[in-house]
Order: C-alpha cells, then structure tokens, then sequence
C-alpha cells in the first residue's frame, strides 16, 4: 500500500469505534504504518484529535430529574393519545350508527304503501284469465312462459296455482292443475310442475318413476335449450287429463 | 395502554441520556435540548408501532430528533453558521498539536457549523454510529457523510487548536485552519 492510498483509509478508520474497514484493508494499512514513519505521524495526529474531541463531545451534563420529567410527560402524551384514538373510533363508529340509521329510516320512509286494489286485481285475474296469469308469475320468476306440454288452464288450481317450493335452500317456481273432482274420488286429482334452472340443479334425463308408498307419478324433462328443465308431479296415470282437449279431426 | 407505557418507559430509560446530549450538541442550548428530547419522545410514541426491531430504537430516536430539531430551526431561520460547501480538509500533515478540548469551546464551535455538517461531526464523535448509521438517518449517500465529516472535522481542527502565532491571535473565524 503507498502513502496516498494509506491516507484515504485513515480518514475512514476508527480506532476503537464501529469497523468501516474491510479486515484486509486493515491489516495493509497496519502494515503500512509499521513502515512509514510519516503516516504514522498522520494517523496518531487523527487518533489523538478524535480522542481528545470524542469525550469532550459527549461530556454534556444532564439535567438532574430528566428521565422523570420525561416520563411524565410521555405518559401524559399516551393517555392523550389513548384518549384520541378512542375518540376518533367512537367518533367513527357514531357515524356509523347515524349513516345506518339514516338509510333505514330512508328505505323505511319510501317502501310502498300496500296495494290492496292490485291484489285484489291479481286475484280476479287468476280467475278471469287464468294463462296470462301464470305467465306474469313465469315472467317474473325470470323462467320461461311456456310449459313444456300444452297444459289445459281452465284446470288451474286457484288460487293455489301458482307459488314457489323451497328446495335444498333454493326457491323453485311451480304451476299447479286440478281436475275437477269426479264421485268417489278420495282425494283431488293435480298435477304440479315444477320449473328447474338449470344452473340450480342436476337434472336426469327422461326420468319416470312413482314416488315409492306413494301415488304420485314423477316425470322430469330436461332442459329444453332454455336453461330450465321440469319436474312434474301428477296423481293420475298419466298426463293426458291435465292437457287441452285435441280439436275435433274433420 | 399498559405496554404502550411500559415500551415508552423503556425507551427513555435506554435512551434519553444519549438523546439529550445529541439534542445540546445539535441545539447549542440546555433549555432547547430538553424541548427537543421531550419532543421526540412524544412523537416516538405515536409512533411507537413503527418501530418494529428494537436494536434500532437509538438510531429511530435520534433520526426523530434531528427532524425536529430541523422542523424548528427552519421554522425560527435564527442559526447563523458557516457553510463549509466552499471549502477543503486541511492538510494531514499539518503540525499540531493535541488539542486540550473544553466542551463549552466545542459548543461554540459546532453552533459555527451548518447542520449538514454539524449532525454527521456530532454522530460520528457519539462513536456507537457507524457512517452507514449517519447516511441513513441523513438519507445521505455514505461518499457524502465521509466527506462532510471530513471538512466538519477539518473546521474543528481549526477552531480547536491553540494559536499557533500569538503575534497573529486575535478571534479565530469559522475559517480560520482552512484553505
């Protein structure tokens, strides 16, 4: 190592202080002031400026009652700081409350008085025209308006003939037929379709069976293209008395 | 609330005698210091979770302080000091003797300094700091602190060496050991 490079690292040296030198750096520079009287010169003038000055600037007398005068006021500040974060989160939380309030009194104040004129057309409805009925129900349960067999709608079950059935946590929409009872029936004879999406439920193709112990009929159609298929429920052997009568062939 | 004034409690059991002697070093002033260290502490606890390891709350507090202590003089423009952009180290080879250092002449000294020069002198001379320290909390390239530091101490050396001409003495300029 020569003189200029030894010069450079003495400034970064520091005896006695953190390590900014790397191990070899070190170890060539003490080598080098073994052997240079005049960098042993500059480097002791570094060592004892650095030693003279070092104490003297932390020679700095603290204030007696210090720390406790400190701490007092830094516990003082974390009761403040306490006190404000929970102001600002019940602060926050009242907005809360007062904005949950506002918009249930909001949704409260501006829900429609109950129409008892519509229901009461809804009703006469069913039993004046029956089909265009059905199909606003199938309108707005957002399925299909056609059935999948041409279903005789003066069989309507009114006013139970339409209505939702809750399956495995999902609402099903349904149309139901009646036959008019005939003597010595035990009970009605209905059949009940069931609308299925087919983004709610797997559905077996051409599936008919008899619901076991019991005297309905089951009859699934698949979908149709239109994203639902259909599950028919009906009592009698088969569907024919619940569909319109053929026309007369002439 | 009980670990936020146990974790402050230690804090300034740890550090507030480091941290007061950097703030006079820093401000020049008893009174100032005292505001100054009071004053990191109180922003230390308000951001206490910041600070996730704590080896590092020294450098964390005395980062804090000089912030404040910069927030203050740049608020009050009162610090009248000599900028040493201008000038050079002295020369290694100067014949000098071991200066007997007086704390209160070395205060003197430092209020002489610009702050960019006179926060890397003081850290360096509280020797727990490594320059890497130093550029870190002065978000300083290390090149940068070595050199201040160089000029800072150079300035010292001027300022702290006795007269070498008494026909020459007089007051002694910020200058005065530089070329």
């Amino acid at each position: 190592m020569d003189c200029p490079s030894t010069r450079l690292l003495l400034a970064y040296r520091r005896p006695g202080g953190p390590a900014e030198l790397a191990p070899q750096d070190v170890a060539e520079l003490d080598l080098h002031l073994a052997e240079c009287p005049a960098c042993t010169a500059v480097a002791r003038r570094h060592d004892r400026f650095d030693a003279a000055v070092g104490p003297a600037m932390r020679a700095v007398a603290v204030p007696a009652g210090l720390r406790d005068r400190l701490l007092t006021a830094a516990l003082a500040r974390s009761g403040a700081i306490w006190r404000q974060t929970l102001y600002r989160y019940a602060t926050a939380a009242s907005i809360l409350v007062v904005f949950a309030l506002t918009v249930a009194g909001v949704v409260l104040a501006f829900r429609p008085a109950f129409d008892t004129d519509q229901v009461g057309s809804r009703s006469a409805m069913r039993y004046e025209a029956p089909e265009p009925a059905v199909r606003d129900f199938l309108v707005e349960a957002d399925v299909p308006t056609t059935l999948p067999y041409d279903f005789d709608f003066a069989l309507l079950d009114t006013p139970g003939q339409v209505g939702y059935d809750r399956i495995d946590g999902r609402y099903v929409p349904w149309v139901q037929f009646r036959l008019p009872p005939r003597p010595g029936d035990i009970r009605p004879n209905v059949a009940k379709v069931l609308i299925v999406r087919k983004s709610s439920f797997k559905l077996d193709p051409d599936h008919f069976r008899t619901t076991q112990n019991s005297f309905i009929n089951v009859l699934a159609v698949p979908d149709d293209g239109r994203g639902v298929g259909y599950v028919i429920q009906f009592t009698t052997p088969n569907l024919e008395p619940f569909l319109k009568p053929a026309l007369p062939r002439f | 609330m009980a670990s936020a004034g146990t974790g402050v409690r230690d804090l300034i059991d740890a550090h507030y005698d480091s941290l007061y002697r950097y703030a006079y070093r820093l401000s020049g002033s008893a009174a100032d210091a005292e505001d100054l260290t009071q004053e990191a502490f109180g922003k230390a606890l308000a951001r206490l979770g910041q600070l996730r390891d704590r080896d590092r709350a020294k450098g964390w507090l005395f980062r804090i302080l000089r912030n404040a202590y910069l927030h203050r003089v740049r608020d009050e423009r009162r610090h009248r000091t000599v900028s040493l952009d201008c000038v050079g180290d002295l020369p290694d080879d100067a014949e000098e003797p071991a200066p007997e250092v007086d704390s209160a002449k070395l205060q003197e000294a430092l209020n002489g300094l610009d702050e960019a020069f006179r926060t890397p002198v003081i850290l360096f001379y509280f020797e727990d700091f490594s320059y890497r320290d130093i550029a870190d909390q002065m978000d300083l390239p290390i090149g940068t602190v070595m050199s201040r530091l160089a000029r800072a101490k150079a300035y010292l050396r001027g300022r702290l060496a006795p007269p070498a001409d008494p026909v020459a003495g007089g007051p002694r300029r910020a200058t005065d050991g530089l070329p």
